[in-house]
């Protein structure tokens, strides 16, 4: 009977600290976003920290025109999303290192539960944990494309290759 | 015609990949475990079954009625459904966990229930079953939000079909526990006569699907609240 006791307070206690943890997190940036209203530049600061922050970016010389391969995860992670991450990421480096070096292709591997990284969900439709290729010249977005077909490919490393290989290289021959 | 009937086989088969895929898999086999206890009430076992898959179907069809008939950005609604369902789910997962181990009453505590409380809890497990349907639909992960959002939307809102086909995706994706309980439904009596002890079985499926529900329920909140295993 005691034993019983000291498990339902105990398990009890637990349910009520992760709750309260949870409501803790989610409160915390509004209270920090409101406070922080009168700052514009520093939010915009914080926005370009989060991006920077969120993985690997490399970025030689700036070119004028440029193809840039996203990949959006949120901050739980799963096994499926982890392979899209590590799979694109091998493509990159290991087939187009040349462009990658040279500044013509970036690769950048975002959280979209960052502060700052929420606008990547309207600006690219993402559903779900998703690879996106984008066509920027002058500063400015020409074109863009979620790689949907990833979740039916990932089981086949090949074909993901493949699949990922012939949209970027669409995307760096593309002449508009 | 043919399109339309077309699409609602694809809507059931994607509810199928669904149920198969790890996380919906996941929840689909707590719901089985949930409607499991009640093994030797093949009646109850049948309708909490029942019940579930019709909590899903009925949630994946207001999401489908609500994008489909209003200007509802997709990606946000999924990704807030992803984000915060999974968090909630821990908590909520524990606390059924604790009712289904007698650590929380639900009813008048003591032993000997009289007949009508025994009714009442019953019913209460058979909407309970439904209830978990709801927020297992509702707990939409990387998987089973590329299917529905990704490709499932996309047809109902081709096919102008907020309803049905969503609603097939439901089925689909409670369809395991379905056929599950209708195996205890129509097949528990031979078990029965077979064991002839399930009274004590039963005894003991309630604690370990109570025990899995707790502790499911606290790997949800260590990976989704505190982020663990990052």
């Amino acid at each position: 009977m005691k034993t019983k006791t000291i498990i339902t307070i105990g398990l009890l206690l637990f349910v009520c600290v992760s709750v309260a943890y949870l409501v803790a997190k989610e409160v915390r940036p509004l209270f920090q976003s409101s406070q922080s209203q009168t700052k514009p530049q520093a939010v915009a600061d914080k926005a370009e920290a989060a991006v920077q922050d969120a993985g690997p970016r490399e970025t030689a010389t700036e070119l004028s025109e440029k193809v840039v391969v996203y990949y959006f995860h949120g901050t739980a992670r799963c096994t499926t999303c982890r392979k899209f991450e590590a799979f694109t990421d091998e493509i990159i480096h290991r087939d187009f290192a040349a462009e990658l070096a040279d500044g013509r292709l970036q690769w950048q591997v975002i959280n979209v539960d960052q502060p700052g990284n929420e606008h990547f969900i309207k600006d690219y439709q993402l559903y779900s944990k998703s690879v996106v290729v984008t066509k920027v010249r002058d500063g400015q977005q020409l074109k863009w494309k979620n790689l949907d077909k990833i979740w039916e490919l990932v089981r086949d490393k090949g074909a993901f290759t493949n699949y990922i290989q012939n949209e970027v290289r669409q995307y760096l021959e593309m002449q508009e | 015609m043919t399109e339309l009937l077309i699409a609602a086989v694809s809507a059931l088969w994607l509810g199928i990949l669904t149920s198969i895929s790890p996380c919906p898999l996941a929840t689909n086999i707590l719901a089985i475990s949930f409607i499991d206890r009640n093994i030797s009430k093949p009646r109850i076992a049948g309708l909490s079954g029942l019940l579930y898959t019709i909590g899903r179907m009925l949630t994946y069809a207001a999401i489908g009625i609500l994008i489909v008939t209003s200007a509802l950005s997709v990606p946000e609604m999924s990704h807030f459904l992803q984000k915060y369902m999974n968090k909630i789910l821990g908590p909520i997962l524990i606390l059924v966990g604790m009712v289904l181990l007698e650590l929380i009453p639900l009813n008048v505590p003591g032993r000997g229930l009289s007949i009508t409380l025994q009714k009442k809890a019953e019913a209460a497990g058979i909407w309970g079953a439904g209830l978990l349907g709801i927020i297992f639909a509702l707990s939409f992960c990387p998987t089973s939000a590329a299917l529905f959002f990704g490709t499932l939307i996309p047809l109902s809102i081709k096919c102008k079909s907020g309803f049905m086909l969503p609603a097939l995706f439901g089925l689909g994706t409670g369809l395991p526990v379905l056929l599950f309980a209708a195996l205890i439904a129509f097949g528990a009596q031979s078990v029965a006569k077979a064991f002839n002890k399930l009274t004590q079985l039963e005894w003991w499926t309630r604690r370990i699907t109570g025990i899995i529900f707790v502790l499911i329920g606290i790997y949800f909140c260590l990976a989704h609240i505190f982020t663990f295993f990052q």
